[in-house]
């Protein structure tokens, strides 16, 4: 990987300063008081991406994007909504908050609603990496030549991609609260194909460089090789060794779930077995976007701070991710939440 | 926006590209849901923007912005270049395009009711009727409803000299019951599972689905699936409703057909195909009477995959897929069209919006109505399994194996629909399950399937495809239990 700014192409447009941001977010508060809206909540949120796309042992789609777009919720006399646009102009941003205020309007009152947090206190979490906000192009393209070039020596086919990108999310209140998180992400992965046999690697993180393109290219093609005798096995009851990519596969079927609504609706596999010996004991899941080798915007939807959420014991359902929300038969304490914007996948270890 | 259009054609053409064609698009969209009576979602959004995709030194590079000045799109348009130049330095060969020709053209889907200007009220009292009717209904745990509006503006430009406004509009709605017993989860869903039924159409769709008359009907369904018999395990006939023979179609057909994933293009992410090139005319895919069609055009109806010229400037066509039962043809875009020796793109490159790369994705794909009334096609059939309304589906990254499961299935007996039957399942290969359809239902039975949620490509792109079907029998299939209690 060549450092940054060593390439003769220019890295990918960067994120608007934070000051930028807020100016945006308190601008849509102020017009959102101006039009009658008893509680606004706002959210900026910014998108720096690009990706190389390659089969054949070339690449064949290359991509950048920048976008940012703003949501807007209003709150009026037990009501509320969301409108959401990419313009932020003086007039785009007024249209979208009397778009929201006249969906709001259209509704019953819900008794339920709550009122809109007020501010919060935020742990630092540092996962924007200038080194991966400064990779190029071409920086992409060597990497992929390279793990193409090994393809083609062994006589494989490559296919995979190789991203980077920055995103920036901020959450903005009427009652005070502000967040904004910043991470950069980094991810590559490859599938090498040899005769029928096939065998993929992947990697992703916050820092380009914790991973190395042209190692997992030698893994995943050392795997197709090995695997061009593979026979098949009757049906049967095997012990099965899954590598931690296809565990975090089957593991994130589960991740809706243990959602504190799922179970109040009813639909979730948790229902009726919370507590119970449900997995193996060897067998512990933590919901926890702190992690080091974690990527994620470490508050909800509505701008709480997300926490350390153990979900399964030994074994065993322990608890589950509430929104504020949540009906209280089943709530406990405000934990993660997916409420009225975006949805907080649960992250799991 | 032909202005900024004609300007990135300009500074892409200035920078070194010897291609390059232009989107701006500007997406509106309104989201309405109900749950257990209360409102859910209630959100509307716009999003503008301009993606140019260009090819330079022989490679294609990609780059959208939302900064819609004359200098965010000159920087846009340059960054695009500058991105193919990198892709050329791990390109294997120069990439050439099936010729077209240019296109200066306006088209508008057609619509009734312009869905955005009928009160919201409106749509909200009936989404909430609708949940009432359904929660009436004693043993039903979860009562969900949903519309969806969505109107897309789109101008393409290229440098071979098209210019093509396209203005779409389209609806969904759907209900969903819900009833959990026992550690059982049954549901049914109204017209259609997912989401419900998404058409090219206005409010007038919303209207013609009669949803207060069905939502009874669904949640009496879902909690007397709780008492129903489990579906039997056996190889046998099973007749398969339209919109699950739907399903099947974009599964089982609709995918394998795409042309970039038969050459490999999709092998690290949505998979490869089973149809290999060799296949082409040579494979008999299916029994006689099966016929499948790719058709964007409007005659063929109001679908997902109904447009006017795809978003590389090709004209909406129609291509034959499965003839007289014999594998015909793929989806393909002007690139794939020239590996393959085709003369023409078949046009079918789509993009989800303004920030993503078209690609190939299904249009319509549709298998042709046979000949059968659906009460002659009962009357003919003494023993069978009939199964309606998607519940999981799952096949293989070639699109060969694969297992569905329904709502909800019903025992035919004797020519006559007799008990119904619950945890429905059937599996199969591709090519032996349709070599095994004998009955095809007539026109009258024909519906045009929206599936609003096909996922493809990196970055992820979420396309609304359409399947027409009416109900059809199969032989000798493997049917069975999706669930049953240890």
């Amino acid at each position: 990987m060549s450092p940054a700014g060593k390439s003769s192409s220019k890295a990918d447009a960067a994120l608007l300063p934070e000051r930028q941001i807020r100016k945006i977010l308190d601008r849509a508060l102020e017009l959102g008081k101006s039009v009658g809206s008893e509680e606004t909540e706002v959210h900026v949120d910014e998108v720096v991406d690009a990706l190389t796309r390659f089969a054949n042992n070339a690449i064949h789609q290359n991509v950048a994007e920048h976008g940012l777009t703003v949501s807007i919720r209003t709150v009026v006399d037990g009501r509320t909504a969301r409108a959401t646009t990419n313009r932020i102009d003086e007039d785009s941003l007024r249209s979208a908050i009397q778009a929201s205020l006249s969906l709001a309007h259209s509704q019953p009152k819900d008794p339920r609603l709550l009122s809109l947090p007020g501010k919060q206190r935020y742990r630092t979490v540092n996962r924007f990496v200038k080194e991966t906000a400064g990779v190029t192009p071409e920086d992409r393209a060597r990497a992929v030549r390279r793990a193409c070039d090994l393809a083609v020596k062994r006589g494989q086919t490559a296919a995979g991609i190789f991203s980077t990108g920055q995103t920036q999310n901020a959450i903005g209140n009427s009652r005070g609260l502000f967040a904004n998180y910043r991470e950069t992400h980094a991810e590559f992965s490859i599938t090498m194909q040899e005769e029928s046999a096939a065998s993929w690697a992947k990697a992703n993180s916050a820092k380009v460089s914790d991973f190395e393109p042209q190692r997992l290219a030698e893994r995943a093609s050392e795997k197709a090789h090995r695997a061009t005798n593979a026979h098949e096995l009757p049906p049967g009851r095997y012990t099965v060794v899954l590598e931690p990519a296809a565990v975090l596969d089957l593991v994130g079927f589960l991740f809706y779930d243990f959602s504190a609504t799922a179970v109040a609706d009813k639909r979730s596999c948790l229902n009726q077995r919370m507590g119970k010996q449900v997995f193996g004991k060897n067998i512990s899941i933590t919901d926890d976007v702190y992690h080091p080798l974690q990527l994620g915007v470490p508050f909800d939807g509505e701008g709480i701070p997300r926490q350390r959420v153990l979900l399964v014991d030994r074994g065993v359902p322990k608890n589950l991710v509430y929104a504020r929300a949540t009906p209280k038969p089943q709530r406990k304490s405000p934990r993660d939440t997916d409420s009225h914007c975006r949805t907080n996948m649960a992250k799991l270890l | 926006m032909w202005d900024l259009s004609a300007h990135a054609l300009d500074i892409a053409k200035l920078r070194g590209a010897t291609y390059a064609d232009v989107r701006v698009m500007h997406l509106r969209q309104r989201d309405l849901t109900t749950k257990n009576g209360q409102v859910g979602t209630l959100a509307q959004s716009e999003s503008l923007g301009l993606g140019i995709r260009v090819l330079a030194n022989g490679a294609w590079g990609f780059a959208s912005t939302d900064r819609l000045s004359r200098d965010g799109v000159a920087a846009c348009a340059a960054q695009a270049v500058a991105i193919a130049k990198a892709s050329a330095l791990a390109k294997r060969s120069d990439v050439v395009m099936a010729p077209e020709d240019a296109y200066v053209d306006s088209w508008q889907s057609p619509f009734r009711k312009d869905p955005f200007e009928i009160p919201l009220e409106t749509q909200l009292a009936l989404l909430l009727a609708a949940d009432a009717e359904m929660r009436r209904v004693k043993g039903v745990t979860l009562t969900e409803t949903d519309m969806q509006f969505r109107k897309i503006d789109s101008w393409f430009a290229s440098s071979i000299g098209s210019r093509i406004h396209q203005r779409k509009v389209i609806s969904g709605c759907g209900v969903v019951a819900t009833s959990f017993e026992n550690g059982e989860i049954q549901k049914r869903s109204y017209p259609n599972s997912f989401g419900g039924q998404h058409v090219l159409q206005g409010y007038e769709l919303i209207e013609s689905l009669d949803l207060l008359k069905h939502a009874p009907r669904v949640a009496e369904e879902a909690v007397a699936l709780h008492t129903a018999a489990q579906c039997p395990q056996k190889t046998g006939t099973l007749i398969l409703g339209g919109s699950q023979l739907g399903l099947q179609i974009h599964e089982s057909v609709g995918h394998p057909i795409e042309l970039d994933r038969v050459l490999g293009q999709e092998a690290n992410f949505a998979g490869t195909s089973f149809l290999t090139l060799d296949q082409l005319n040579k494979l008999r895919y299916g029994a006689d009477i099966v016929n499948v069609v790719a058709d964007a055009r409007l005659e063929h109806g109001p679908g997902l995959g109904t447009f006017a010229y795809d978003d590389e400037g090709v004209p909406a066509q129609c291509t034959d897929i499965i003839k007289e039962g014999q594998f015909r043809g793929y989806l393909s875009s002007r690139e794939t069209a020239h590996l393959i020796g085709l003369q023409r793109s078949s046009g079918t490159m789509r993009t989800e919006s303004w920030n993503r790369l078209p690609m190939i994705r299904m249009t319509n794909v549709s298998l042709l109505p046979g000949t059968w009334s659906f009460d002659d096609l009962l009357a003919d059939t003494n023993d069978a399994i009939l199964m309606e309304t998607n519940r999981s589906w799952s096949i293989d990254d070639r699109r060969y194996q694969f297992q569905f499961s329904t709502e909800i299935a019903w025992e035919i007996k004797g020519g006559k629909k007799t008990r119904m039957l619950k945890n429905p399942s059937y599996s199969g290969i591709t090519t032996e399950f349709w070599n095994s359809c004998d009955a095809i239902c007539n026109s009258e039975h024909w519906t045009l399937w929206g599936t609003p949620n096909c996922g493809k490509g990196q970055p992820m792109q979420t396309m609304g495809t359409g399947h027409g079907a009416s109900p059809a029998r199969f032989q000798n299939i493997h049917i069975g239990t999706a669930f049953a209690k240890s």
